[in-house]
C-alpha cells in the first residue's frame, strides 16, 4: 500500500516537473507593457551617458527596461517590424528604438511629435539601442 | 570595433562632400533561422547599422547581439548567454567591399560580388557571396543570404541540442539605405 504511495506521488511529481520544464521552455518573449521601468530618463540624457563612458553606461542600463522621453527623429517600417529614433540632441546619433509591435497610431507620428517609450536597454552602437519597446504616452 | 564606427563617422563627414555617394541605414534587418525536424528557430534584429559607399565600392556593417530577438524567451538568454556570450562581445561587425559590371547608382537590380571579412564573438572570418542592390529614387536597398557555421566562430553547440541546431545557419540581410544628406 506505502509502496503504491510513493509509485503515484512520484509519476505525478515528474509529470509536475515536465510541466513546468515544457512551460519554460515554450515561454515566450517578456512583453514590457506590465513591467515597469528600472529608469525613467530623457533622451539626449541617456545618449550622453554612453557617449561619454560607455563601460559605465552599460552597466548601468544593459538589460535593463528605460522609460525614454524624447522627440521622434523618424520611423521606419519594414517587413512587419518597426523602428522609431528618437532625436538625442546636436549630435548624429539618437535612441534607435525597436518596437514590440507595430503602435496602432503609428502612421500619425510626426517629426518633433514628442513621446515616451518603454523598453529593454541592449547596448550602443552610434545610437542607444532599445528593444522590445512599447509607447507609454 | 571602434574602426567601424570610425568609418561611419568618416562617411557621415565625407558626405558633406561627395553628395549622394553615401548610403546609411541604422534599421537594417539580419534574421537568422534553423530548420530541423525538433525545433524551428529564428532571430530578427531590425536595429542593423550599415553604411555602402557607392564610389569606393566600400560597405560595412554593425550590430548589437542583444538586438536579436527570439520568439522564446529562453532561447534568447541561452543564444546571449551561451552561445555568442553578448555581455563579453555584445557587437557583430561586417566590413568589405563589392565588385559589379553594372553603375550601381543607376536605377534598377544590380547583381554585386561582396567579399570581406565578419567579426563574431571575437572571431574574424573572411566572408565572400552574392548580393543584390537596388537603386530606386535615391534608394539603395542591398539585399543577401549566406550561410555561417556556429563553429567557425568559435560558438559550441552543445550535444544534447546538437539535433535541434542545424549544422549551416541561414542568414538573410535586408537594408535600405538612404543617402546622406
Amino acid at each position: 500500500m506505502r509502496k503504491r504511495t510513493i509509485f503515484f506521488v512520484g509519476i505525478i511529481l515528474c509529470l509536475l516537473a515536465t510541466g513546468i520544464a515544457y512551460y519554460l521552455y515554450q515561454k515566450p518573449r517578456t512583453n514590457l507593457a506590465h513591467v515597469s521601468a528600472d529608469y525613467a530618463i530623457q533622451a539626449p540624457e541617456l545618449f550622453n551617458k554612453f557617449q561619454q563612458n560607455e563601460p559605465e553606461a552599460n552597466k548601468q542600463f544593459l538589460n535593463k527596461i528605460i522609460s525614454v522621453k524624447g522627440a521622434v527623429q523618424s520611423v521606419q517600417q519594414s517587413g512587419g517590424n518597426t523602428v522609431i529614433v528618437l532625436d538625442a540632441g546636436p549630435t548624429t546619433g539618437g535612441i534607435n528604438c525597436s518596437m514590440a509591435s507595430a503602435p496602432a497610431d503609428v502612421g500619425s507620428l510626426k517629426e518633433g511629435d514628442s513621446i515616451q517609450l518603454k523598453g529593454r536597454c541592449t547596448g550602443f552602437l552610434m545610437d542607444v539601442n532599445i528593444t522590445d519597446a512599447v509607447i507609454e504616452k | 570595433m571602434k574602426k567601424i564606427l570610425f568609418v561611419m563617422l568618416v562617411a557621415i563627414g565625407f558626405s558633406q562632400f561627395a553628395h549622394a555617394q553615401i548610403y546609411i541605414t541604422r534599421t537594417g534587418y539580419i534574421g537568422f533561422f534553423s530548420k530541423t525536424p525538433m525545433e524551428d528557430i529564428k532571430a530578427e534584429n531590425s536595429q542593423v547599422y550599415a553604411v555602402i559607399d557607392v564610389a569606393k565600392k566600400n560597405i560595412a556593417f554593425a550590430a548589437l547581439l542583444k538586438g536579436f530577438l527570439f520568439r522564446k524567451q529562453l532561447m534568447q538568454e541561452h543564444f546571449n548567454e551561451n552561445y555568442v556570450e553578448s555581455d563579453k562581445y555584445p557587437k557583430a561587425t561586417f566590413s568589405g567591399t563589392f565588385k559589379s559590371n553594372e553603375d550601381v547608382t543607376q536605377n534598377g537590380v544590380h547583381n554585386v560580388d561582396v567579399s570581406g571579412k565578419i567579426s563574431l564573438h571575437g572571431v574574424e572570418n573572411p566572408v565572400t557571396t552574392t548580393a543584390t542592390l537596388e537603386m530606386k529614387d535615391g534608394k539603395l536597398t542591398g539585399k543577401a543570404h549566406l550561410l555561417m557555421v556556429p563553429g567557425d566562430y568559435n560558438i559550441q553547440i552543445p550535444s544534447l541540442v546538437r539535433e535541434k541546431i542545424e549544422k549551416e545557419i541561414k542568414v538573410e540581410i535586408l537594408i535600405e539605405c538612404s543617402a546622406t544628406k
